[in-house]
C-alpha cells in the first residue's frame, strides 16, 4: 500500500505535468466557483489609510457571470441588493421603490468589483499562454497571462499563479486595457465542498490590494459554500424583489 | 508520458485507492447539497428588517400662489412623523410570503391661511405589502397581493407602468403606496420573461394621499385632483435581457382608458456609459417619452441627464386652469408637457456622506425644482437624513404655485 501511495504520488505530479492548460484552469476554476450555481456568505472588509471603511457581509448566489446579491450586515445596508445578469446591472436598497440600473463601473466596495464575487470562469473567458514557472510563499507554480476573450469578463488581463501541487489559484496581478497593473490578489483554501462525491479544496478569501497605494487592502471571506443547480428565475428582474 | 501508459497508471491507482477512475474526476456539474433540516430550511429562507424612520418637516407655502390662494389646500408648515417598518419574508421551497406592514403617526401644523393655528395628529397602522408566491412549475410563478410594482430605468417617473408611474426617487424615504395585484411571471430562460399582470383593487393608492404623505412630502393638491378613481387593468409585459441590454413591451388594457402599449429598454454602451428610453402610447392621446443617459465616473460619482415628453400635458399659462379644465388626472406625476432632468450622485463624498442632487425644469413654464438628498451613515444601524426642496417660478407656474420651499431632516435607526 505504501509503495502504491508513493507511485501515486509520482504519477500525480507527473499527471499534472500533461494536463493541458485549459485543463490545469479548468480545476483552479473548480476551487473558485461553479458554473451551474454557487451559493455563498462574503464578508467584504475595506481598509483605506488603515481605516477600516466598513465591514459588509452578502448573501451571493452566483451562476457564471450572473450574480444574484442580498446584503446582510452591517444593519444600515440590511436588504440592499445587486443583480448582475447577461451584462446588465440593477442596485435596490430599502426606500427605492425599484432596482435601478447601475453601469458595470460601480464597484462592490473597496478594492473589490462585483466580478469577484462572481463565479470563475477562466478557462472559457480567458485566452492563456504560459510564462515560466515560479515560486510563491514556497509553492511552486504554473503561471500563465489570460487575455479577455471578450468584454463580459470583469478584467481585460491577468497573470494568474497556479499551485502545481494543489491546482488552485494562489496569486493574481490584474491589468488595465492599456497594460496597467492596478490591483493584485491573493487567494486561500480553507473551505471544501463534496463534488461529485469528492472533497475539493474551496476558496476562502481573497485578499485585494491597490498597487497604487498599496496600503488600501480589501479582504473577502467566502463561508458557507453551497453548490446547486440556480435556475434562471433566481436572476430574474420582475422576482428580485424583497 | 504518453496516453496508454497514463490510462495503465490511472486504473492502477483506481485499484489500488479503491476509488475514483478518469471519469469520476469532479466537474463543474456539482452534486447537490447534502440534506437539511426543515428548521435549517426554513431559518435559511427568512428574512426581517425593522426600520424605524422619524423625521420632522418644515415647508413653506408660495405666496401669491395661483393654485392655493389662502392655503385652501390646507399645506402644513411642521409636520412630525414616527414610521416604524416591519419587513418579513419567508421564501420556503415553492412558497414565498412577504409582508411589509407599517405604523404611522403624523402631527402637523399650520400656519398659512384658513388653517392658521390649527394643530392636528393622526395615526394609522397598515399593510403597504404583503404577497404569497407559489412557483407552480421551474419557470411559472403566480402571485397574489399587495406589492409596489414598479420597473423601468427612468429617474423622473415610469411611464410605461400603466398601474403607478410614481416611482418615489423623490424622496426616497416616504415609500409609495402598494397596489393589489394577481400576477404570474413565466420565466423560459435567462433572455426572455413574460408576466401577466392584473391590477385588482388600488390598495393604499389613494389612501395614502389622503392620509397626508405622498413623494413631495405635504399635503399636496393630489387630493384634490379631480376624475380619481380606480381603473382596473390588465397589462402583458414581455421582457428580453440580453448581452448588456434589455428591452421591454407593456401591452395594456384598461377599463375606462383601453389600449395603452408601453416600452422600456436600456443598453450598457460601454462599462460607464448607459441609455435607456422609456414611454407608452394609447388611445387617449397620452403618448409619453423618456429618454436619459448615464455616466459613471472612474470613483463611481455618476451623472444622468433626462427629457422627459407628455403629450396630454397642461400647456395653459396659469396651472390652476389646468386642475379647473382637468386637463390633470390623478396619474399624471408631473403636469405639464415638458422636462429636463439632471442628477449628480456619489457616495462617501465626504467620509460617510452620501449625496444625490437633482434639478427638474418644466421647460413650458420654466419653473425649477430643485432637491438634495443628503445621507449620513452616522454608524453601523443609523443613518441621518436631509431632504431639501427648493422651488423657483411664477405664482401660476407648476413649481412655483406651491411651495417656496421643504426641509426634511429624519433619522432611521435599522436593527
Amino acid at each position: 500500500m505504501f509503495l502504491l501511495s508513493i507511485i501515486s504520488l509520482f504519477l500525480s505530479n507527473e499527471g499534472h505535468a500533461t494536463q493541458s492548460v485549459y485543463d490545469i484552469l479548468k480545476k483552479a476554476d473548480e476551487s473558485r466557483g461553479n458554473v451551474v450555481g454557487i451559493s455563498w456568505e462574503v464578508v467584504i472588509e475595506s481598509i483605506e489609510a488603515d481605516r477600516t471603511t466598513d465591514t459588509v457581509v452578502y448573501n451571493i448566489k452566483a451562476r457564471g457571470f450572473d450574480i444574484s446579491g442580498l446584503s446582510l450586515e452591517p444593519p444600515k445596508y440590511k436588504g440592499n441588493k445587486v443583480l448582475m445578469t447577461n451584462n446588465n446591472m440593477w442596485f435596490y436598497k430599502p426606500g427605492l421603490s425599484k432596482p435601478i440600473p447601475i453601469a458595470q463601473r460601480q464597484k462592490l466596495m473597496g478594492n473589490a468589483a462585483y466580478g469577484d464575487i462572481a463565479s470563475t470562469n477562466y478557462a472559457e473567458d480567458y485566452e492563456p499562454a504560459a510564462l515560466p514557472d515560479e515560486i510563491v510563499d514556497g509553492e511552486d507554480c504554473y503561471v500563465f497571462d489570460l487575455k479577455s476573450k471578450s468584454d463580459k469578463t470583469t478584467y481585460d488581463k491577468i497573470k494568474y499563479w497556479v499551485s502545481k501541487k494543489r491546482l488552485v489559484g494562489i496569486k493574481a496581478d490584474y491589468y488595465t486595457v492599456s497594460g496597467k497593473k492596478f490591483k493584485t490578489a491573493n487567494m486561500e483554501y480553507s473551505n471544501t465542498v463534496k463534488v461529485d462525491g469528492k472533497t475539493r479544496p474551496f476558496i476562502s478569501k481573497i485578499t485585494m490590494r491597490d498597487t497604487l497605494i498599496n496600503e488600501n487592502v480589501t479582504y473577502m471571506n467566502m463561508n458557507k459554500p453551497r453548490l446547486e443547480p440556480l435556475p434562471d428565475y433566481i436572476f430574474n428582474l420582475n422576482l428580485f424583489m424583497k | 508520458m504518453k496516453p496508454h501508459r497514463w490510462i495503465v497508471f490511472s486504473s492502477l491507482i483506481a485499484i489500488s485507492l479503491g476509488t475514483a477512475n478518469a471519469s469520476d474526476e469532479p466537474s463543474s456539474t456539482s452534486s447537490l447539497p447534502e440534506e437539511e433540516s426543515l428548521y435549517d430550511e426554513i431559518e435559511r429562507g427568512f428574512y426581517s428588517r425593522v426600520n424605524v424612520l422619524a423625521f420632522g418637516i418644515t415647508q413653506q407655502p408660495a405666496d401669491p400662489s395661483a393654485l392655493n390662494t389662502n392655503n385652501v389646500l390646507g399645506i402644513s408648515r411642521y409636520q412630525a412623523v414616527l414610521n416604524p417598518r416591519i419587513d418579513l419574508n419567508l421564501d420556503f421551497q415553492r412558497l414565498e410570503l412577504s409582508v411589509k406592514e407599517r405604523f404611522l403617526y403624523v402631527w402637523q401644523r399650520w400656519e398659512e391661511g384658513l388653517p392658521s393655528g390649527r394643530e392636528d395628529s393622526t395615526a394609522q397602522f397598515y399593510l403597504n405589502e404583503g404577497f404569497a408566491r407559489y412557483r407552480l412549475l421551474d419557470d411559472l410563478f403566480v402571485s397574489f397581493g399587495r406589492e409596489n410594482l414598479q420597473w423601468g430605468p427612468s429617474v423622473l417617473l415610469s411611464s410605461s407602468n400603466p398601474f403607478n408611474p410614481q416611482n418615489g426617487r423623490n424622496n426616497p424615504r416616504v415609500e409609495v403606496p402598494g397596489l393589489d395585484y394577481a400576477r404570474a411571471v413565466w420565466v423560459p430562460d435567462s433572455n426572455w420573461s413574460v408576466s401577466f399582470i392584473a391590477n385588482t383593487s388600488p390598495g393604499r393608492l389613494f389612501s395614502a394621499k389622503l392620509f397626508g404623505l405622498d413623494q413631495t412630502s405635504f399635503i399636496g393638491p393630489a387630493t384634490n385632483v379631480e376624475g380619481r378613481r380606480f381603473e382596473q387593468s390588465y397589462a402583458l409585459k414581455t421582457d428580453f435581457t440580453g448581452d448588456g441590454k434589455y428591452f421591454s413591451l407593456i401591452p395594456t388594457y384598461r377599463n375606462q382608458n383601453g389600449y395603452q402599449v408601453g416600452y422600456l429598454g436600456g443598453w450598457n454602451v460601454s462599462d460607464a456609459l448607459l441609455l435607456y428610453s422609456e414611454g407608452s402610447a394609447g388611445e387617449q392621446r397620452d403618448f409619453e417619452v423618456q429618454i436619459g443617459t448615464s455616466y459613471t465616473f472612474e470613483e463611481g460619482e455618476t451623472v444622468n441627464l433626462e427629457y422627459y415628453h407628455n403629450e396630454n400635458g397642461c400647456l395653459l399659462d396659469n396651472i390652476r386652469s389646468c386642475f379647473t379644465t382637468r386637463q390633470i388626472t390623478y396619474r399624471d406625476v408631473y403636469y405639464r408637457q415638458d422636462y429636463l432632468m439632471g442628477q449628480f450622485t456619489d457616495n462617501k463624498i465626504i467620509g460617510d456622506l452620501n449625496l444625490n442632487l437633482r434639478w427638474i425644469h418644466d421647460i413650458n413654464d420654466q419653473s425649477n425644482q430643485i432637491i438634495g438628498i443628503f445621507e449620513y451613515e452616522a454608524n453601523r444601524n443609523t443613518l441621518l437624513y436631509v431632504i431639501a426642496n427648493g422651488y423657483t417660478g411664477g405664482s401660476k407656474s407648476e413649481f412655483g404655485s406651491l411651495l417656496n420651499y421643504s426641509l426634511f431632516v429624519g433619522a432611521g435607526y435599522t436593527f
